[in-house]
């Protein structure tokens, strides 16, 4: 009981020490990582046509957020059309974003590239969540995602 | 007569020191026995340490006396954390945790290195270097902020950065906890750890901190003498003590049981729009006064840590104390750059020294009898 109770106390202590994401507002002009200016963006809307071409491109990319991690503000989902997302993750894990982000447009300046994730990944997964063998057989498709890495980011609007 | 007249003066400073020193110890009262310089600082070494010479401390810093290394506050604990420590252990040691299965935290934090990795940046994923130096981990649970730039608030917070960095190891937090739900032998470590929490973020760093928190150094030489044997300390080492305290102005910044003070000082090595710039703790607070500024490390087992600083540049102590006995670098912002608010500016407590040769070899020497070697590890079996 006595063990219970410490593990319990060393978990809680664990858990209040928690990060929280930074406090702000994240108005236009505030930034994070390095200090970047938003010229010569480009739509983030554009990216999945180069990557067709290219692995990886360094570039600045305009875009909504549309999630932060509430945990830490340590990853941000994008916009990029209608159907597609993209994950971004700040380089070296170094900087996070405050909560208020979501919804604002920002300029980040980074590494953008498509990740593949196989069909054999993705049926470990759906093994994992129990899926039927059914729905495990019917994964044949990789699926693909775009990944940023953010070097800097400023909020634009 | 040279000797004679050094002890005068030395005696003249003890006793303008013992003044300022009695205003807060208890009054005992004492005779400094007959004998030469280092018998005299030995004695008054050997004294209850709130009677020791006052160190030279700027105005306005809330300083602690050094002291014996003290256990980790876990100590009482351990029992009853057994099967805590031993899966943050097994978890420390895990290559699996990274996206490649091939780093795994003691990778930089090496337990035969002081738990640092010897090299001036560590290399990550796909042998790319890293940012900064990897810091040692002993006494770990006694800093306030984690990462060079104090960018986390505990072990268990900072423990997400390496994992999940794309230059570190590299693994999607998601992804791992999927990857460690299939390892059947890590379901009983986690059960008996965590009595079914299960597996999940949290728990895997809550493991990973409370592990890192068992981690303290053994006892220095210094711990020896003030433990009362007082033969572990030789004479240049304790030279080096007083100089510590006193003439080298260490005690500013490195003071405590750990030498440090737990805060953040620019020692004028921001490298203000060069290569190797790092701005530090500004990119985390954003304040002006933050630039250049990193998190002052602890001093135990220094010599074993090398290579020094946030960067790793420095590989030589004797450099260091050269470095620190000129002043560190003090930048002079060049034409245009005058009212650059960001313009680096070293910490105030940095000045010129003028420590002679024979005083920063007995400064060394005190740095040796702060350094102990780190208890042997041995890497836990990995569950499969």
């Amino acid at each position: 009981m006595k063990r219970i109770l410490l593990t319990a106390l060393v978990v809680m202590t664990a858990i209040l020490a928690q990060a929280q994401p930074p406090a702000g507002d994240a108005k236009p002009g505030e930034w994070y990582g390095e200090k970047i200016t938003p010229d010569g963006a480009v739509a983030l809307s554009e990216l999945p046509a180069q990557l067709e071409k290219k692995d990886a491109i360094d570039t600045k990319i305009k875009a909504k957020i549309l999630e932060v991690c509430p945990k830490k503000g340590c990853w941000l989902k994008l916009q990029v059309n209608d159907s597609t997302t993209a994950m971004v993750k700040m380089k070296d894990y170094g900087f996070f974003l405050p909560v208020a982000a979501k919804g604002k447009t920002v300029v980040i300046d980074g590494e953008v590239k498509m990740k593949t994730i196989s069909v054999a990944e993705l049926q470990h997964y759906a093994e994992d969540a129990k899926k039927s063998k059914e729905e495990i057989a019917a994964i044949t498709k990789p699926e693909k995602e775009i990944r940023v890495t953010a070097k800097g980011i400023v909020v634009v609007e | 007569m040279k000797k004679l007249l050094v002890f005068g003066a030395l005696a003249t400073i003890i006793f303008a020191c013992s003044v300022s020193v009695k205003t807060t110890a208890k009054q005992t009262g004492y005779v400094i026995p007959a004998g030469t310089f280092e018998d005299t600082l030995r004695f008054l070494y050997s004294l209850p340490a709130d009677q020791w010479p006052a160190p030279f401390i700027d105005s306005g810093i809330v300083w602690k006396e050094l002291g014996i290394i003290p256990e980790s506050p876990l100590q009482a604990q351990k029992d009853s954390l057994r099967h805590l420590i031993e899966l943050g252990k097994t978890l420390f040691f895990d290559p699996r945790l990274s996206g490649s299965n091939q780093i795994s935290c003691a990778s930089c934090h090496i337990p035969d290195l002081s738990w640092t990795d010897g090299r001036s940046k560590s290399v990550g994923h796909d042998q790319k270097q890293n940012k900064r130096n990897s810091p040692g981990l002993l006494n770990v649970w006694g800093y306030e902020r984690l990462f060079w730039d104090g960018r986390s608030p505990s072990l268990e917070d900072q423990a997400f950065g390496p994992i999940n960095s794309e230059s570190e190891m590299h693994s999607e937090m998601p992804d791992l906890m999927r990857k460690l739900r299939r390892i059947p032998g890590y379901k009983p470590l986690f059960d008996s750890a965590f009595h079914g929490e299960g597996i999940t973020p949290e728990t895997l760093t809550s493991a990973l901190a409370v592990f890192q928190r068992t981690l303290v150094s053994r006892k220095a030489d210094f711990d020896d003498f003030l433990l009362g044997k007082k033969a572990a300390m030789s004479d240049a080492a304790i030279r080096g003590l007083h100089l510590f305290r006193t003439k080298a102005r260490c005690m500013n910044c490195h003071f405590g049981p750990l030498f440090t003070d737990n805060d953040f000082h620019n020692i004028g090595l921001t490298y203000y729009k060069r290569e190797n710039e790092d701005l530090g703790r500004y990119a985390v607070t954003h304040m002006p006064e933050d630039v250049g500024r990193f998190k002052t490390p602890s001093l135990r087992d220094v010599i074993r840590t090398r290579p020094w600083m946030h960067n790793g540049l420095f590989d030589n102590i004797e450099g260091i104390l050269n470095m620190y006995n000129a002043g560190m670098p003090q930048p002079r912002p060049k034409a245009g750059e005058e009212n650059d608010p960001l313009f680096p500016k070293t910490d105030k407590l940095l000045r010129k020294l003028e420590l002679t040769s024979g005083e920063k070899q007995d400064i060394i020497a005190f740095l040796n009898a702060i350094t102990a070697e780190p208890l042997r590890i041995k890497a836990p079996a990995m569950p499969q």
